[in-house]
């Protein structure tokens, strides 16, 4: 018995240069016969070529292949990641080409060995296959036939079932009226999301590209898309992404999958409308209009992905799951965003990045988080939510906001592109007392050369615990922010952040700020950590330094570091990971040391 | 597992399996089961367990030490135990997924379902139907029925499948 199994894995790895499947596999037929035999005899479909010492079940394994990957959507999710068969001509074409490999590296054993090997080859195939019988019957030997997996909880069966392929699933639903139902309300759990591109499908190398040339190819694209509803109609998907820049070409197929796309209990859903999506938008007259209609149906929708098109909403729909809903690169028209708004009663969190806003913005209803994000258009922004509780807000021209209803608005994030006197001056007052944490991005003048402009007249934010400053001018700011004045005017401050952003160029030696500095009769004894990010040592930044040393009487931390994040800016240029040179740091140091009038703080110098 | 005068004082727990047997061990790793872990928390050291038998009992101890140590070198040691620790027979895989299930420890249960998935897959459903022993309670016009709705699942990829109950 052992000799013919050691036989086994020499025949193997001399017929096996070619295939290329593990020559392992052979050694460890020596040590674990059960379990390899197994592998060799058992299951020709699974692997591409098991132990291939068989000839004849090779090709039939081979001949199995292409019907099972030519099968658009086949049924194993787990070997092939983009199932769906999103790319069912990359299938074919690989399952077309094992056969031949098979067949070249048994054609060559053939041609080497002549007849000399074929008939070991039989024999083996009939020992290897005797092993199989063999040793498989052991595992069940010694059970008695109860009913076993019917013992077993709903929710671990389900697991269990999760973890086979589709069709093996789907089988699984003949065995009994409880197994019909598991299957029903299984979730795949090895499921990736199922994503349609249209530039992946005919292997176009180049990024942009107007529009997909071949009338076929888009064809089997569709194919692919309704396949795909047949098999998941009824079971519950997690994510599905559509990138098709074709879409109106195709009007009433797509609109019947958009329909149909909720029969499938997507989760999330991700539709783009023109690949690849640059942004900002070009042409927005070209852009799609995809009617939120045809979404009516989804009634487990939780996340919302729209992208390159035109919302328009319907007064019918109801989105009750929806959770989070993100438009990118659209264009928005007058109050349809109010209309999407007001269908959605479970949404939580609005993003809208790059797109066009309409003039008059009103945001209302149960969001808690709306960011909006380098739009233009729009330049009255009411809010009128109750939940409301973190806005971010970046757009490219003047903006008015209405704070009509927000009660619980607690962290907000602005960057007004023209002056900052606004959100220092009425800001405060629309916000009530409740803002506790305030993100400002100020850009410098750059027409004029004059630097960050900070009124002196600022009011005072009742409540304000964290401050964060970005100040971003391409060159030097001579005047940075009047210390005192700030900290006056947020007399609950915790945590100030600071971060300069100098783009093109420090002068060395800078000039002596316009203003005086206006010394504070007051201390202010709540500021309990200062970063400054962007450092560089400068007069001015010293003096706003030393100022805060002064006044904060709990300070506990002080972190400065030529090093910073910007968080406004598109690209991700953080350089976080700048630091002083010894000698600068000491000089620093030496200015600073013992000026703080609290005991307990601390100073890092990165 | 001797203590030193050097070593933390390590809480023990004390398990009792639904034969009266108690096994003791250290609580940092027995927190592994979700359903200690909330037992712990309400200040319980002796715990008793009345839906898990000794044998079984054992096993699980076995397979939360062994998981208790996990660390960045030992992953591949851990994944050789998982693979051995699965080849058992039916009833005992059974026993234990129930245990694990009701002892909230995760990562087992994930492991069990695997293998019995494992021993699931290629199997005609004629073969699965005789190992588990599953009736079928389908009456000859809702069977056609259900064959009907996955017409695909049963007759495309026949292949491969398995028709022997061994």
């Amino acid at each position: 018995m052992n000799q013919r199994s050691r036989l086994l894995p020499l025949l193997l790895l001399g017929l096996q240069s070619n295939v290329e499947n593990n020559g392992g596999d052979g050694i460890n037929v020596v040590q674990q016969p059960p379990a390899n035999a197994n592998a060799a005899g058992g299951q020709p479909g699974a692997n591409a070529n098991a132990a291939g010492a068989q000839a004849d079940d090779n090709a039939n394994a081979a001949g199995g292949q292409p019907d099972d990957n030519a099968n658009a959507a086949g049924g194993q999710p787990d070997a092939n990641p983009n199932a769906a068969g999103a790319q069912p001509d990359a299938n074919a074409n690989d399952a077309g080409a094992q056969p031949d490999a098979n067949a070249n590296a048994a054609g060559d054993g053939f041609k080497r060995g002549g007849g000399k090997v074929v008939l070991p080859l039989l024999a083996l195939g009939g020992i290897v296959r005797w092993i199989n019988y063999y040793y498989r019957r052991r595992p069940t030997a010694d059970d008695t036939k109860e009913d076993y997996l019917s013992k077993l909880s709903d929710d671990v069966l389900c697991s269990i079932l999760g973890k086979l392929t589709l069709r093996e699933a789907a089988q699984t639903t003949i065995l009994s009226t409880r197994w019909r139902y598991l299957f029903a309300s299984m979730q795949l759990q090895q499921q990736p999301p199922f994503l349609f591109r249209c530039l992946e499908m005919f292997g176009i190398d180049h990024n942009i590209h107007d529009r997909c040339p071949y009338y076929q190819e888009k064809d089997k694209f569709m194919n692919a898309l309704f396949q795909f509803l047949r098999l998941y109609c009824d079971l519950r998907v997690a994510e599905v992404k559509l990138v098709c820049c074709f879409v109106r070409e195709f009007p009433s197929a797509f609109t019947h999958w958009f329909r149909s796309i909720s029969r499938v209990g997507v989760e999330r859903l991700f539709l783009s409308f023109e690949c690849p999506g640059l942004v900002p938008i070009c042409n927005s007259s070209k852009l799609l209009k995809f009617s939120l209609e045809n979404l009516s149906q989804s009634s487990s929708l939780e996340h919302l992905f729209l992208s390159h098109c035109v919302v328009l909403p319907s007064p019918q729909v109801r989105f009750n799951s929806l959770t989070t809903l993100a438009l990118r690169a659209v264009v928005l028209k007058c109050r349809h965003l109010e209309c999407i708004l007001s269908s959605c009663s479970n949404l939580e969190k609005l993003t809208i990045e790059h797109s066009k806003l309409p003039y008059k913005l009103r945001l209302a209803g149960t969001v808690k988080q709306v960011v909006i994000w380098r739009c233009d258009g729009g330049k009255e922004i009411d809010l009128h939510a109750e939940y409301l509780h973190t806005l971010e807000c970046m757009v490219w021209n003047n903006v008015r906001f209405f704070f009509s209803f927000v009660p619980t608005l607690e962290n907000v994030t602005v960057c007004p592109w023209w002056s900052n006197s606004y959100i220092f001056s009425r800001g405060a007052r629309d916000l009530d007392d409740q803002v506790k944490s305030l993100t400002l991005g100020a850009f410098a003048d750059e027409v004029n050369y004059s630097p960050v402009e900070i009124p002196t007249e600022i009011e005072t934010f009742r409540s304000l615990r964290t401050l964060s400053l970005t100040l971003i001018s391409n060159y030097e700011v001579l005047h940075l922010v009047e210390p005192s004045e700030l900290l006056d005017a947020c007399p609950l401050l915790r945590n100030f952040n600071l971060v300069v952003v100098i783009k093109k160029s420090r002068r060395i030696n800078d000039v002596r700020g316009r203003r005086r500095p206006h010394i504070s009769p007051w201390y202010h004894d709540k500021l309990k950590q200062v970063t400054f990010g962007g450092f560089y040592g400068t007069e001015s930044e010293m003096r706003l330094v030393l100022y805060v040393l002064t006044v904060a009487t709990v300070l506990e931390k002080m972190f400065l570091s030529p090093g910073y994040e910007n968080y406004f800016s598109s690209a991700p240029q953080t350089k976080l990971n700048l630091s002083f040179d010894e000698g600068k740091r000491n000089s620093i140091q030496q200015k600073l040391h013992g000026r703080a009038i609290s005991r307990k703080a601390v100073m890092i110098i990165q | 597992m001797a203590s030193s005068s050097k070593t933390e004082q390590k809480k023990m727990l004390i398990l009792k399996s639904s034969e009266e047997e108690e096994f003791e061990i250290e609580e940092s790793i027995a927190v592994q089961s979700g359903t200690i872990k909330n037992m712990v928390e309400d200040d319980f050291t002796l715990i008793p367990l009345p839906n898990v038998d000794t044998e079984t009992l054992i096993k699980i101890i076995k397979y939360m030490k062994k998981h208790g140590e996990k660390t960045k070198s030992n992953e591949k040691d851990i994944e050789e135990f998982d693979k051995e620790f699965v080849k058992k027979s039916f009833t005992e895989l059974k026993e234990l997924v129930l245990a694990a299930n009701y002892l909230h420890i995760t990562s087992l249960i994930d492991l069990l379902c695997q293998a019995f998935a494992d021993r699931i897959k290629n199997k005609s459903v004629k073969a699965i139907r005789e190992i588990f022993g599953i009736p079928n309670d389908f009456t000859p016009e809702e069977e056609a029925e259900v064959y009907e709705q996955h017409k695909w699942a049963h007759e495309e990829g026949k292949e491969h499948i398995d028709h022997s109950a061994y």
